[in-house]
């Protein structure tokens, strides 16, 4: 049943992530990336060998519906591999025993924000790094990654707010 | 032995992290300098027709500009039937004139029209995906327009569907003249504001003044010569004062775009074989 819960949301927020969020334009070159909501969620049980390879499969994903291959792919594994570490810094050693899923009920408000905070900027740095790679300055890319960043953060700390609430 | 065995199962995560990193970057840097590979490219039969059937759902929102376009069209059509009409009635074509017109290519060209099922404008390289391929007789190099001007270059075909390469994408360089002038650069996205593209390769000798058209150049088998582009909105002289910095107004509006007509050059391979043979 879990299973079927998070194939389900993986193929959700991947729809949601290329058919709307891909299409809105904020101003410019803004857009969030909600779909890392499904690995920041993803209870702390699963191996960090699977999770990797759930995230790159999710960043491939979004990757083929946006002309990007590999780019999402290697953000998604990159956060994936320091999820552990990042969690750390924010949670109790007697929190992250026995920790489900990550979300706003299981580790706190204050640690949750601080959390997705992390992620999501460690994401955005790693996915605009190589998407600017050739081209733009160093201002435009420190732009990109903080407006993006900041509409993501707000996207996913709304809906766990949501979800906390019901 | 068995260490090391030991060793790697103890860090197992960490080469896979390693494999999964690298495979990533390899798969970055084989496919986004140039995604012709259609496989894994939003041409490919799944997400293709994902695509068009958003597309077909979206569309209907747009219906009353559309109408309005294709009117707009209509009527540009019809004033210029009226127009021809009114030259042969008067025999006013010269022999001179038809001339020249044989010798051009541009009457090789003909148009195939086309859906587009997904456009981004809010990305360093923006593309779109055309709900016709090579069954349609697209081809990769082909030209793509809109009703105002040029839109993009096709760069991966499947067998229903296509990937353009948006003006919007500093990746493609158009070749263009000045209509006044016939002064030649290259126009090129400089990644900032969508309604705005630079014409670069304008020596600062030459005379260039706002509000002067952009066309295309015709020095080449994608476009033909005199395709709108845009016009200029701002010139001054760059840093080292040996060429204009131009900004240029496009006419094409890539926050609307939905039909386009994609460009077939009749004797496109025998140009492209002749230019093989010279190089």
């Amino acid at each position: 049943m879990q299973v079927l819960k998070y194939i389900f949301s993986f193929i959700l927020l991947v729809l949601i992530q290329v058919f709307v969020l891909n299409n809105i334009q904020f101003s410019g070159y803004v857009n969030p990336y909600l779909y890392i909501l499904f690995i920041i969620t993803l209870p702390m049980s699963v191996k960090v060998e699977w999770s990797m390879l759930l995230a790159f499969l999710l960043g491939l994903s979004v990757d083929i519906f946006s002309n990007t291959i590999g780019m999402h792919a290697f953000a998604c594994v990159l956060i994936a591999f320091l999820r552990p570490i990042i969690i750390k810094f924010f949670c109790s050693a007697d929190t992250l025993k026995n920790l489900g899923e990550v979300n706003v009920r299981s580790i706190g408000t204050s640690s949750f924000v601080k959390y997705v905070v992390a992620m999501t900027l460690v994401h955005h740095i790693a996915l605009f790094i190589i998407d600017t790679l050739s081209f733009g300055s160093f201002w435009f890319l420190f732009f990109r990654i903080l407006y993006s960043s900041i509409f993501t953060i707000l996207l996913i700390l709304g809906i766990e707010m949501f979800k906390k609430s019901r | 032995m068995q260490k090391l065995i030991a060793f790697i199962v103890k860090n197992l995560y960490v080469f896979i992290f390693l494999f999964l990193e690298i495979l990533s970057l390899i798969l970055v840097s084989k496919y986004n300098e140039y995604p012709s590979s259609v496989m894994l490219s939003s041409a490919n039969a799944i997400s293709g027709s994902f695509y068009e059937k958003v597309s077909n759902v979206t569309n209907y929102f747009g219906l009353q500009h559309q109408n309005d376009l294709l009117s707009q069209e209509n009527a540009d059509l019809r004033r210029e039937i009226l127009m021809y009409q009114s030259l042969l009635d008067k025999k006013e074509l010269s022999v001179k004139d038809t001339l020249l017109d044989s010798i051009l290519p541009d009457k090789d060209y003909t148009l195939i029209p086309a859906k587009v099922i997904d456009n981004n404008t809010n990305k360093l390289r923006n593309f779109m995906t055309l709900n016709k391929g090579s069954k349609d007789g697209i081809a990769v190099d082909m030209g793509v327009l809109t009703t105002d001007g040029v839109a993009g270059i096709v760069c991966a075909v499947s067998d229903h569907f296509s990937v353009v390469i948006s003006l919007l994408n500093p990746q493609i360089k158009v070749s263009c003249l000045l209509q006044k002038s016939e002064y030649v650069g290259s126009l090129v996205w400089d990644g900032d504001d969508i309604t705005t593209a630079k014409l670069e390769d304008i020596s600062a000798h030459l005379e260039v003044a706002d509000g002067d058209t952009v066309v295309t150049s015709g020095f080449s088998s994608i476009f033909p010569r005199n395709i709108p582009v845009g016009v200029i909105e701002h010139h001054e002289k760059d840093k080292t004062n040996s060429y204009h910095d131009i900004d240029v107004r496009l006419f094409t509006n890539f926050k609307t775009i939905s039909h386009v007509k994609v460009l077939d050059f009749k004797h496109r391979d025998e140009y492209k074989t002749m230019q093989d043979t010279i190089q």
